[in-house]
């Protein structure tokens, strides 16, 4: 019975379809076929010839090595700092750019604060080990100045951690606000209107208006964000990391660097873009149906 | 609207089907070309989109027609220098292999799967290559003969400006008598009575990013000689565990507190100490022998003057002298020749060809008249010579052309770099990590370089050494060592 | 005269403080490219003004006799790109955010899937090989048509459209296609400008994937033009290639320069067009601004 009922409606529906189409098509050859090509994590892969099933060889490979927990504690903690600390920044900014009424200068702080998004870690980091040089860099000349001591913040275990999130912090605000922004456009002048007649000043309509109506977007870029959780920067921790620094900012992905793809072994790579995969989807869905029950917002 | 939107849409779809189309694809034509065999190749610099190398190719194919008959014609295939390893591999691996093929990492999976040939018996029929190839090959083709790469020694040797060498009350005593105390006065000498002014240099010695540059210098000194050094028992040890490690970690800690070495060496790269080095920061850095010394001394004689020519300075002496073990586990780069190939003998003959007296004078010197001018039955070397070309293929040590070179091929303290690394050649008796410790031996390798670093920079006392000798053991390090004293000879 | 309040004050300081933390940087860049050669290594890291003053970076750039042909590469790839990738953004977004439908559940759920997996080059390659696209703009174009993250973004944008309008609407008769076209599209402008922002600096960008499929020089995109000579340090084969710059000039290149100008000649069309896109966001802020 739910079957001929669910045909009708398919059949009702048509237009739906229709214009789902050109998407579905485009998922299914571009991203579900190389999806497939994912089981190349149970095989040995043979250039002439079949490929060989090892089943779990690899992830035993991955998960054997004395490092391996070593590189997901540091992955999953930078990764934390990354939420808690960056992830703030590009909402406070848009708030503070929305309220800023001199056209000129909106323009200039809106048309400067993206910029470094544009430059890859090779550049930035380069900037940052300079600003960072405990011998002339611009950080210890400021700390000099209020006279506290010079520290090397890249080869330092306690400090670099902060290193990446700031750095990351600089590269992506901006970036990260244009979203926002877009967002707060979107909501209706008549509600500030009628706050306005209402009395209230530029941070009870942030507080009571801009904010709730942000909601729903805050919550989706941060469950999509929960997905990339076990990515924590590879170009970054790539670029600034050294001898010194290894233990605690080494990540999966350059574990997985190093073991594999250095040598051509792909098959570690892709056994570990699984189980970073799988641990991105719970956690995805984990937290949608979580923030469903409890605000009755989620991804979609 | 809606009409827009159509209009956009099959803009868009004539848009796809444009880009969709492509030229006929040649694809892999073993076939002969009115009587020419294709060589297909695959190498790091040498793109069809490279005029240099399509010219190169086309010369080729002509002097080998020309001395020895053979009839062929080059197909470059174009993988892009900034992504070289990333697409040979993917097309390695989606099974377009190409005959002859540069490999600069990433050959042993493919080695593996059979598909690169066996060069033994080729090099043993050969007519030019048996004669040049150097002992170091000889060892690596025997250990794994898949990579040819007849090449000079790759080790680093010090270099300083003369002007500052001669300055330097100690530099006699350094050449003289090179132990790690001599060295020591000479570096601390150097930072505490600036031969260049205030501050210059600022230290002695800098490198890029970790210590392993300057191993060069002192290793050997310290009684390393060897990967895998035999301890007190009689067994053999991994040399970074051993109590000369520890030794030379004490010397290193030493240079560091006392600012000689770089305090900010942890996150130089190799264009910041190079930048170092000519801007005086730094006095004396190590470069690889030969090509990238003369590079060193161009640089800095330009920047500085001809006063700045580069001394090549001595390893240290002490339980044994020398720029450090030779690697024969296997060449780490080098030309393959697939086993799929249907012209594999053409492309040895090619090969061969390239260490025959005409082949080297073309592959090392140019094309007469652009690299170089014959004046007096002398062969002189042209400005262009030096300044963009460089030999794609072999370069044994010692080459002496039939007609005499007037002007030298390096200059004399690239030169006098190469002799000495060759004087004091030893074998290394490392081994190629088998498959099931790769994992821990990575893990073990970073917890050297983390106990390592802190113990030079003062973060640690070098006592901690033995802690991290305890840590290195359960890592896997029984284990390996245990491989090692079972299969080293 | 208005009375400037404290949080104004503190707001406006703090941006000003953060757009010189992001200028300073990028003028020193700028800066970098524009010094002599042989001078730029005097240039510390918070100087802007260029050591020496040499244009020698961007002539050796811009001499390059593939550079032009490869900005009209660019701009095609960036233009036909992102209005595929828009349009099917866009219908996906609405079919998704607006409507429902049987199997509704497993596509969000395959999405997910989709965007948090990452199969590596090599089933990529492969699929694009098979596909006949090797070597092709369209293997670039049809990459990443659809960016799932960008999918979702869209969808709450679209989702937030009051559902009265919507209803008016439907009650005057109008289809799903109509709705799409006739409203979602004309009331979200903000949205579908930034999503052709992100978009088109992807493709603006887009250097790996370039390297890998396209092995006609003719095709190269910008990025892989600006970086042929850079990546590697590499003076003979300029000397072979370029039109611009003598000799003397090549051999003293300082290759951290070089690659600053690389950096400015990409940055420049996104600071000229930027601007422009800032129109969909003026309206908004500027009718609800307020006197205080």
């Amino acid at each position: 019975m739910k079957i001929k009922a669910a045909l009708s409606r398919i059949r009702k529906d048509w237009v739906i379809y229709l214009m789902l189409l050109p998407a579905i098509a485009y998922f299914v050859i571009f991203n579900i076929v190389p999806l497939i090509g994912m089981k190349l994590a149970f095989q040995d892969y043979r250039i002439i010839g079949d490929n060989q099933w090892v089943g779990l060889k690899h992830f035993k490979v991955l998960f054997s090595s004395p490092a391996f927990f070593d590189v997901l504690k540091n992955t999953i903690i930078i990764s934390t700092m990354k939420m808690i600390f960056i992830f703030p920044i590009p909402i406070i900014l848009s708030l503070m750019i929305n309220e800023v009424r001199v056209g000129p200068f909106r323009k200039y702080v809106q048309s400067v604060v993206y910029l470094p998004h544009f430059l890859s870690w090779v550049v930035i980091a380069g900037i940052w080990i300079s600003f960072l040089n405990p011998a002339d860099g611009g950080i210890n000349v400021i700390r000099n100045f209020f006279q506290m001591p010079s520290v090397d913040f890249i080869t330092s275990k306690e400090h670099i951690r902060w290193v990446l999130v700031f750095s990351e912090m600089w590269r992506t605000a901006g970036w990260d606000s244009i979203l926002y922004l877009a967002a707060i456009m979107k909501i209706s002048p008549s509600l500030y209107e009628a706050a306005r007649i209402d009395g209230a000043s530029s941070v009870q309509q942030m507080r009571y208006i801009t904010l709730p109506e942000l909601t729903g977007t805050i919550v989706t870029v941060f469950i999509l964000n929960l997905g990339f959780f076990m990515n924590a920067g590879f170009d970054q921790v790539f670029n600034l990391i050294n001898d010194s620094v290894i233990s605690v900012i080494d990540i999966l992905d350059t574990y997985v660097y190093r073991i594999g793809i250095l040598n051509g072994q792909y098959a570690y790579a892709t056994a570990a873009s699984l189980f970073k995969g799988v641990i991105g989807v719970v956690l995805i869905l984990g937290t949608h149906f979580i923030s469903k029950k409890i605000s009755g917002k989620g991804v979609w | 609207m809606k009409k827009l939107l159509m209009m956009l849409f099959s803009i868009l779809l004539v848009f796809t089907a444009a880009a969709c189309s492509k030229e006929s694809a040649d694809t892999s034509s073993k076939k002969t070309k009115d009587g020419k065999t294709i060589i297909r190749l695959a190498a790091k610099d040498d793109a069809p989109s490279n005029p240099a190398a399509v010219k190169y190719y086309d010369e080729l194919a002509k002097a080998l027609k020309k001395d020895e008959n053979i009839n062929v014609k080059f197909e470059l295939v174009e993988v892009p220098q900034g992504t070289y390893a990333e697409k040979l591999n993917l097309l390695l691996t989606s099974g377009d292999i190409p005959d002859l093929i540069y490999f600069q990492g990433g050959d042993q999976q493919i080695a593996q799967q059979d598909l690169l040939e066996d060069l033994t018996p080729y090099i043993e029929k050969s007519k030019n290559i048996k004669n040049i190839i150097e002992p170091q090959n000889k060892q690596r083709l025997k250990n794994y003969p898949y990579l040819l790469w007849i090449k000079p020694l790759d080790q680093k040797t010090p270099v300083v400006r003369k002007d500052w060498f001669d300055k330097m009350a100690s530099s006699k005593e350094l050449m003289a008598n090179p132990t790690p105390d001599n060295y020591y006065k000479f570096l601390k000498e150097l930072v505490s009575n600036p031969p260049g002014g205030a501050k210059k240099p600022a230290f002695g010695l800098t490198v890029a990013g970790d210590v392993n540059e300057i191993d060069s210098i002192f290793k050997m000194a310290f009684g390393i000689n060897q990967s895998w050094l035999k301890n007190s028992e009689g067994k053999y040890e991994y040399y970074k565990v051993s109590d000369k490690q520890k030794e030379l970690l004490t010397y290193y800690q030493k240079l560091y507190k006392d600012g000689i070495l770089d305090p900010q060496y942890l996150t130089k790269q190799w264009d910041t100490k190079e930048k170092a080095f000519y801007d005086g920061e730094a006095a004396v850095i190590t470069g690889t022998n030969g090509k990238v010394i003369d590079l060193y001394n161009s640089k800095m004689t330009e920047v500085n003057g001809k006063q700045a020519e580069l001394v090549v300075l001595p390893a240290a002496k002490g339980e044994f002298q020398g720029y450090g073990a030779t690697d024969i586990t296997k060449e780490s780069r080098g030309y393959a020749i697939s086993s799929q190939s249907k012209n594999k003998e053409v492309v040895f003959k090619v090969l061969d060809y390239l260490a025959s007296p005409k082949g080297q004078m073309f592959d090392r010197l140019g094309y007469e008249k652009e690299q170089y001018n014959i004046v007096d039955n002398q062969i002189e070397l042209t400005d262009k010579y030096y300044s963009e070309w460089y030999a794609r293929y072999w370069e044994p040590t010692n080459y002496q052309p039939e007609t005499p070179l007037k002007t030298p091929l390096l200059s004399e303290p690239a030169t006098k770099s190469q002799q000495a690394v060759q004087q004091s050649y030893t074998e290394d008796n490392s081994f190629i990590i088998p498959e099931e410790f790769v994992t821990n031996w990575d893990a073990m390798e970073n917890l050297y370089k983390e106990y390592s670093t802190d113990i030079i920079t003062g973060k640690r006392p070098v006592s901690d050494f033995d802690k991290f000798v305890q840590e290195w053991k359960k890592a896997g390090g029984d284990e390996v060592t245990k491989y090692a004293n079972e299969n080293i000879k | 005269m208005k009375k400037l309040s404290l949080s104004s004050v503190i707001i406006y300081s703090i941006l000003f403080l953060l757009s010189i933390s992001v200028l300073i940087p990028i003028l020193n860049i700028l800066a970098m490219s524009l010094s002599d050669p042989l001078k730029v290594h005097e240039l510390k890291g918070l100087d802007i003004l260029p050591k020496g003053f040499s244009l020698i970076n961007y002539e050796i750039l811009l001499s390059n006799p593939l550079i032009l042909r490869s900005l009209f590469n660019t701009i095609f790839i960036t233009v036909a790109g992102t209005a595929l990738n828009l349009f099917l953004t866009a219908m996906a977004a609405y079919v998704l955010a607006r409507t429902d439908f049987v199997g509704k559940k497993l596509v969000m759920l395959l999405l997910i899937v989709i965007m948090v997996f990452e199969p590596g080059m090599i089933p990529e390659y492969l699929l694009v090989k098979d596909l006949g696209l090797l070597d092709t703009y369209a293997s670039l174009i049809l990459y990443k048509a659809i960016n799932v993250y960008y999918l979702f973004i869209l969808m709450r944008f679209f989702g937030d459209v009051p559902e009265s309008i919507i209803e008016a609407a439907r009650i005057d008769g109008a289809g799903h296609f109509r709705i799409f076209t006739r409203i979602m599209l004309p009331l979200s402008k903000p949205a579908l400008a930034t999503l052709g922002l992100f978009y088109g600096v992807y493709h603006w960008n887009e250097y790996f994937r370039a390297t890998i499929y396209l092995t006609d020089p003719n095709k190269w995109p910008l990025q892989v033009v600006l970086r042929q000579f850079v990546v590697e340090r590499d003076n003979t084969a300029m000397l072979g290639q370029l039109a611009g710059g003598s000799y003397e000039q090549i051999k003293n290149l300082d290759f951290a320069s070089l690659q600053s100008g690389t950096i400015m000649i990409s940055i420049v069309p996104l600071l000229i067009l930027y601007p422009l896109i800032l129109k969909y966001y003026a309206k908004g802020a500027l009718e609800g601004g307020v006197k205080d």
